[in-house]
Order: structure tokens, then sequence, then C-alpha cells
């Protein structure tokens, strides 16, 4: 549980506790056995970790975590994975400040079993998908039906393919490919991204 | 530079009136920027400062990353038309020279070993100058990048001191920057009292320059309570809405 | 925002498509204007201006010069624009780029080309010492449309701008051994006065992509833009400069529908303009 301490604002410096008494957490660090904030926010204790962090009341740097939501650009499509670079982490503005290569193993594409990615995915498609490690790398997946391709290219003409029933049609050219989309190919917004 | 018919003190006070060891009126503004990270906006006297936070980003060109750390990449700029005589536009040797000691104190007061091969790109930008636009634009960075959520240790700050007419004096004016006898900016680390920046020109001694940093000091903290303020009331209100 | 230009297209085109803009604006409307005089103490005119998130400071700074051989009764004006790293992080330091070149050659043709400084006023020896202007513009928030706030903050300032008599005064005293002309001057002028100026033209930019256009383009929205039009007309409705911008095209009707609208916007935004300055 995350006791919050009091609704003061703490800023960089401040001293929240001991390291006799607490692990130093998210935002803040340890000096000399003493903990501080390390950014503006409020002073909380996570019970269960026995640490003290602060919650912050700026924004604050983007670092990819476990369990992200995310937007990746497909970079290649190999036999046994796909590499795509993160773009965007779900509901931050900010750019992502720590290592943005990420991998889609083909096992981890679909709950079905998937023979090879390039049925799947194709180079400069804009994916969603979820961070399932991020060390020593970010690990990607795409299991669930939100998952999967929410924009895509003709690979002839690279014209924006349309979703027509369940594949995708390019109406400049009329080339049909077919690919994983999520479950809101074309029609999402903006602000939910 | 002397000049003998300059007259800086008036019956005990100084041109603009302050006493020795008061400060110029300083207001602080934080976040208000839309694009950047972080932001800080700051009248020191008649110096206008705006500061924008970028990253921790992707530090580009390649060769200048860190591995083990970010790099701070503080850029101090004076627009063409913040001072008396236009300034030609872009960087000059002397605005270099300020990047790079600004660049040099954040540096230790940010844990960027969280951000290896990541830039943190400051940027200072002098509106309207008037006398100690280095300090004023430490101030006002230590301010944007707490808007800006970097992870530090502390709120740097700075202040000057100088001599004037023989007399040490706090927070050198414009006529007193020109005229006057030393100059000893300061940028400090309010909480443990370490010096992160320090440069004199002119002339002390010993025992003068002991007596200035001592004012210097006390200026920064002074400082420093402005800049706390400043955050305190932006957040404050933030914390409240929600 | 980190969302690649491709899905903001899609979505935007999207929301266009019925008639809507991502900030709920119609397509011909801007986004509030907020324009602030005096505010770069050090410069002889100065002013902040604001559209939606955008912010831009325009100061102008005055000097003594040398005129040009073809014109040797005239003042001389210069233009120059900064895309400094605070405004985007897209920005980068070091000397100026293509598209901040274009941005001060667009304002400064909006200005020189419609004669709104008098600048055979700006003589003070005929054939040897002349008034420089310098207008400056520096940009700090961008989001979107800097040609119109650019070229409004650069108007602001000049329409605010004192010739600085009072700082030049020890140079002209000195000068005057050489060109005794100079004692005339100082006795027509012996203190600051105000820059001669005629009626300045407002410019407005549109954006085009897919098959809307919009006025007052938002960042998003330059972005994804194919066409951009910039139009600056005077009081009297008539154009003074035009800049179309980017590799997409517009067609006769749309041109002409655009510079229409931008009358329409021009006439609002000259009447703010004017509140400001007090004219």
């Amino acid at each position: 549980m995350v006791e919050n301490m009091n609704n003061n604002l703490v800023l960089p410096g401040d001293k929240l506790s001991t390291s006799e008494e607490l692990m130093p957490g998210d935002g803040t660090f340890e000096e000399g056995g003493i903990i501080r904030a390390a950014r503006v926010g409020i002073y909380c204790i996570d019970e269960k970790q026995r640490s003290a962090t602060v919650k912050p009341a700026t924004s604050t740097p983007v670092i990819i975590k476990r369990g992200d939501i995310v937007l990746a650009e497909v970079r290649s499509v190999k036999s046994s994975m796909v590499i795509a670079e993160v773009i965007h982490v779900k509901g931050k503005k900010r750019v992502i400040s720590s290592d943005t290569n990420g991998t889609l193993r083909v096992s981890e594409i679909s709950k079905s079993y998937v023979k090879d990615p390039s049925t799947e995915f194709s180079l400069g498609d804009i994916i969603r998908a979820k961070v399932q490690q991020v060390k020593p790398s970010v690990q990607l997946e795409t299991k669930d039906p939100r998952f999967g391709v929410i924009q895509s290219f003709c690979s002839k003409c690279r014209h924006v393919l349309t979703k027509n029933g369940n594949s995708l049609e390019c109406s400049k050219c009329g080339n049909r490919e077919r690919r994983r989309i999520a479950d809101d190919y074309g029609t999402y917004d903006l602000d939910q991204l | 530079m002397k000049n003998d018919n300059i007259k800086l003190f008036r019956d005990g006070k100084r041109v603009d009136g302050r006493a020795t060891d008061d400060l110029r009126p300083i207001k602080i503004e934080a976040g208000v920027l839309h694009r950047a990270d972080g932001s800080c906006y700051l009248e020191w006297g008649g110096n206008k400062i705006m500061v924008a936070v970028y990253g921790p980003r992707e530090a580009i060109p390649r060769h200048t990353q860190n591995h083990l750390r970010a790099i701070v990449n503080a850029r101090y700029n004076m627009a063409a038309f913040s001072v008396e005589d236009r300034k030609r536009p872009g960087p000059d040797r002397r605005s270099r020279e300020i990047s790079k000691v600004i660049s040099e104190a954040l540096e230790k007061i940010l844990l960027l070993e969280k951000f290896p091969r990541a830039s943190i790109d400051v940027n200072i930008e002098v509106l309207n100058a008037e006398a100690g636009t280095r300090c004023a634009g430490l101030t006002a960075a230590g301010v944007a990048l707490a808007d800006a959520g970097i992870p530090m240790k502390d709120i740097p700050v700075a202040c000057a001191a100088g001599k004037i007419e023989g007399q040490l004096v706090l927070d050198l004016g414009k006529e007193e920057d020109n005229y006057g006898d030393a100059d000893l900016p300061v940028a400090i680390s309010p909480r443990t009292g370490e010096i992160l920046l320090l440069q004199m020109d002119g002339h002390l001694t010993f025992d003068e320059f002991e007596k200035a940093l001592d004012m210097a000091i006390k200026g920064c903290n002074k400082v420093s309570e402005l800049q706390k303020a400043a955050i305190i009331q932006k957040y404050k209100v933030e914390l409240e809405v929600e | 925002m980190t969302i690649t230009p491709s899905i903001k297209r899609e979505y935007l085109s999207k929301l266009a498509s019925q008639g809507k803009r991502a900030d709920n604006r119609k397509f011909g409307d801007y986004r509030p204007i907020k324009i602030e005089i005096g505010y770069i103490p050090k410069a002889e005119g100065s002013a902040r201006v604001k559209i939606g998130n955008t912010q831009v400071v325009a100061g102008v700074k005055m000097d003594l010069g040398d005129p040009y051989p073809d014109t040797p009764d005239s003042g001389v004006m210069t233009t120059a624009a900064e895309m400094i790293p605070m405004a985007s992080p897209d920005f980068e330091s070091g000397p100026p780029r293509e598209d901040a070149i274009e941005l001060a050659r667009v304002v400064d043709r909006g200005i020189r080309e419609s004669e709104i400084i008098e600048v055979e006023k700006l003589c003070i020896v005929p054939g040897e010492k002349i008034w420089m202007i310098f207008i400056d513009i520096h940009i700090i928030d961008y989001d979107g449309n800097l040609f119109d706030a650019a070229s409004l903050a650069s108007l602001a300032a000049l329409m605010t701008a004192n010739v600085p008599i009072q700082r030049i005064k020890p140079m002209l005293e000195k000068l005057q051994e050489r060109y005794p002309e100079i004692g005339n001057y100082l006795k027509e002028h012996p203190d600051n006065y105000t820059l001669p100026l005629r009626e300045p033209p407002i410019s407005c930019t549109s954006a085009k992509f897919g098959n809307v256009i919009v006025m007052d383009p938002s960042l998003d929205e330059e972005e994804i833009a194919e066409a951009r039009l910039t139009v600056a007309t005077d009081e009297k409705g008539d154009i003074r400069a035009m800049q179309k911008g980017l590799n997409g095209s517009f067609t006769v009707d749309e041109i002409k529908k655009v510079i229409k609208a931008s009358i329409d916007n021009g006439k609002k935004i000259r009447e703010e303009l004017y509140k400001i300055v007090g004219k």
C-alpha cells in the first residue's frame, strides 16, 4: 500500500527518511544514509516495498516500463521476430528518455500459432503493443485484440491502407494486403493513443 | 573600468537606492512554455530571462553520448535586442564560455546516471539584459529543471557580490557592473553550501574575497527561497485542482 | 506530442471530413491572439505576441549607418528571425536554416514592399549617414503559424518604436564636426521621436491538407499540411504580399477564397493591433 504522508509538496533535496528505516524508491536518492526527494511532488511510503517515493507533481521524463502500452514503428521483419522502435508511451506527451529499440518475438505476436512474422507485419507499420520486459532489452507482445497494427502502408505504392472487412486495401492502387490489425484500425482517437 | 566622474554611492545608498546587502527585485514563474518539458521565466532587476528544458533525449551527434550517464547541454544566448547596441545573433566566445560553466555547474547537481546516452538541453534566453545575466540564467535554469521533473539533488541558485568604490555590495546593478572594482558571480547548492560556479574579475584582497563570498552565499540563500516559492506556487494550485 | 505525422494526418483528415478541427475551431477561425507592447525595455520598440500557444518576441533596434549607394537618402531596414532551440524540440542551434530565412524574408517583404516605414524620413546626412533599423524576431514557443505571429509582433514593435536620439546624441555630436548638417537634424529632432510609419498590411496564413483549407494552422495541422499560403492585405483590402509554401498545390478558386478570408481576418486583427498600440 502506498501511504500518503501529507499533502505538502516536497522539493528536490528535502529530507524524507533514513536508509535504516526505508529504501530509496522512485523519485528519491540516498546520500550519507539520508533519503531525500529528487523531484517536486508528494512524499509517499510504499509499505509493501518499505520504500520512500515521491509522487511527481510535475511532468517527468518518460522511461519505458513493464506493462506500458506503446506505439512502435516496424523497422525490420525477420524470420523469428520483428524489430520495432517505440515512438510513444500511452498517455505521455514527452519524448522517451530510455532505450527505444523493441523486439517482438514470433511467439508473442498472437495467441494462435504464427509461423512467419512477415504474414502479420510489414516495414513501416505503426503497431500498438504491450511492454513485457525492459531489461536487458525492450520486449513487446501483441496477443490481445487491442494490439497489432493501427496504421500500415501499401507495399507497392506506400499509400495508407484502409480496412475492408478482414483485410486491408489500398485505395490508390487496389492492392490487397494482410496484417495482424488492432481492433480500432483506422478509427483510433488521437487523444487516446 | 574605473570612472572617477561617476558616483556609485549617495548618502550611503547605491545608485538605485539599495543598501549594500540588498538584492534587486526578483520575480520567478515556473512552467510558462507549452512545448518545452520544463520552463521558467525570471525577472531580476532589469533582466528578463526565459529558460526551456528539453529531455533527457537521445544525445545528437552520437559521439557526444556518454554510455554511463546523460550529458548536460546548457546554451546561454542573448537576443539581438537584449542589449543597448544590437548584438549580432548567434553564439560568440562570451556566450560559449558562459554556456560551458553553467553546464558544468548543473551536471554536479543532476542525477545523470539514470539516463545513459541522453542529453538534457537547457536553453537560456536573455531577452533583456542588465548586469548579472549568468546568475539570473542559472537560477532560472534550476527552476526549469525542477519543472521538467529531472531528478536532482538540490535546486541550484546563483548570485553575485562585488566591490564598488572600495565597498563590498551584493548583486551588482548596471552602472555598478560597468564602473565597479570587482565582480564575483557564485552558484551554490543551497542545501549543502557546495560551490558549483565561481568567477571573479577585478581586484579583491583575500579578506575582501572572504567577505564578498559570504555575502554572495547569503544572497544565493535568499534567491533560493524565491525559487522554492515559485515552484510551490505553480504546483500547489495544480494539486488542488486535482 | 510524439505521434508520427502519418497518424495525425489520418486522424485530422477524418475530423476535417466531418467539418471539425482537433481544437474545436471552425476552419476560418483564429486561435486567441494576445499582443503585449514594450516587452523589451532595451529595444527601441518591442512586442510579445501569442497566437494560441505560439509565442514570439520581436524587438526593433536602431543605429547609425551608411546608406546604400543606390538609395543615398533612405534609411535601411533588415529583418532576422531566430528559430532558437527553446521553441521546439526540433529546432537546432546554429546558423538559421532555410525555414528561418524564409520566415524572416516573408516578414521583411510584408514590411518593405508595403512601404510601412517612411525610409526617406530616416536620412540624417544625405549620402553619408542614415538610420538603420533592425527587426529581430525571437521564436520562444512554437505551436504553429509562425508567419502571422512573427509579422504581427514585428508590426507592433515598429508601431511602438522611438528613434533613440538621446542614446545616439554623443555619437551624432562627434560626427557634427565632419557633417555640419547634423546640427540641423538635431535642432529638428532634439529628443526621441516616434518612428514615422504608414498603414501596415496584416498577414494571414492558411494551410491545406486533404481537401480542406484551414486558417491559422496549429502545429499538428502544419505538420501534415501539403500547401500553405500567406496573404498580407491592407486597410483598403488590397493585396500587399503573398507567399505560397510547401510542395502541394492550390486551385485558382482556392487561392481566391483564401485571399477573401485573409481580408476578413486581417480586418479583425488590425482592429486588435490598433487598439493595443493606441492608434
